[in-house]
């Protein structure tokens, strides 16, 4: 079923319990790991995605098709990650540690890792960049997204996406360099 | 990076607890529940109100018996902790509280002016002198 039928349904009260089930069907996977990318442990992607959809369910009502229905998703998970982990900053001994901290950590305790120290390595310097290149980063290296759709969902262009992934490659290879060291 | 452009080292390096998908539309649902329920009124904000203002009042008496005297007349400080050391004490007995206010070398007149501010009944005043 296409989205504009979903949303058909949505507006309707007696299916719309129904139609926020095939959303949540359709896109919990690619948000899933969207957000997963930017928290790193399973537990604060779960708060997160679970977060992103009650959002999206308060803010179908009022939905209009200026972007896509994916795209406007996939910005409501953006900014609820990046908000979760500025929060957790907040919330520790009175903001005392960086996001990258809190980012390390996450990676270290996350029981759901499945990578080699390579990937851990490659994780940690990712972790390193500010958050629109990592995002950029991921959305690139690991999803090999559009410039054209990073673009919509960021509302940036895509000069300025390009000119942050070559920043966060550069940063990225610096960091994996001085480790080897 | 070149090791890194290898297509397998760009999968993902984590995995999910198996068949989480399974009941997110159903928990997702339960928190839109909870979320839409209208909030009862808890007494633990009105609870807080009332500490906060208590501890303003104790701060704000605290200064103006203690402080505000010592900063004013320091010499005040040794009556009002003879004072205190007179009447505050629980272990104090009768005979010893007696004692103790004869010490403070009172006179009729001081006490008769004291108890005159209390708005006591001048009969009665008069007919215990």
């Amino acid at each position: 079923m296409q989205d504009k039928e979903i949303l058909e349904l949505f507006g309707n009260p007696s299916t719309r319990e129904k139609a926020f089930k095939l959303i949540v069907d359709n896109y919990q996977e690619r948000l899933y790991w969207h957000i997963r990318k930017i928290v790193l442990s399973h537990d604060d992607t779960d708060d997160v995605l679970q977060n992103t959809f009650v959002k999206v369910w308060k803010g179908l009502k009022d939905f209009r098709w200026d972007a896509g229905l994916y795209t406007w998703m996939y910005r409501i998970a953006t900014n609820e990650a990046l908000n979760h982990l500025n929060d957790k900053k907040r919330r520790r001994f009175g903001g005392g540690d960086d996001v990258e901290d809190i980012l390390l950590q996450n990676l270290e305790a996350d029981e759901y890792f499945d990578g080699d120290e390579i990937q851990m390595q490659l994780q940690r310097a990712i972790a390193k960049l500010p958050h629109k290149q990592r995002i950029v980063f991921n959305m690139k290296y690991f999803d090999d997204m559009k410039y054209s759709d990073m673009a919509e969902i960021l509302e940036t262009s895509v000069g300025a996406l390009k000119a942050s992934y070559h920043h966060a490659v550069k940063k990225i290879e610096e960091t994996l360099r001085l480790s080897e060291v | 990076m070149d090791k890194f452009e290898d297509s397998n080292k760009r999968k993902v390096p984590f995995k999910m607890p198996e068949g989480y998908f399974n009941d997110l539309s159903s928990r997702v649902m339960d928190k839109i529940e909870e979320d839409e329920k209208p909030a009862k009124k808890s007494i633990v904000p009105m609870f807080k109100t009332f500490m906060w203002l208590a501890a303003t009042f104790v701060l704000v008496f605290g200064v103006g018996r203690v402080i505000v005297p010592l900063v004013i007349d320091p010499s005040q400080k040794l009556q009002h902790e003879s004072a205190t050391q007179v009447v505050v004490n629980d272990n104090v007995s009768a005979e010893d509280f007696v004692d103790d206010i004869d010490e403070l070398d009172l006179s009729d007149e001081d006490i008769i002016e004291y108890l005159s501010d209390q708005n006591i009944d001048n009969d009665f005043l008069i007919s215990e002198l």
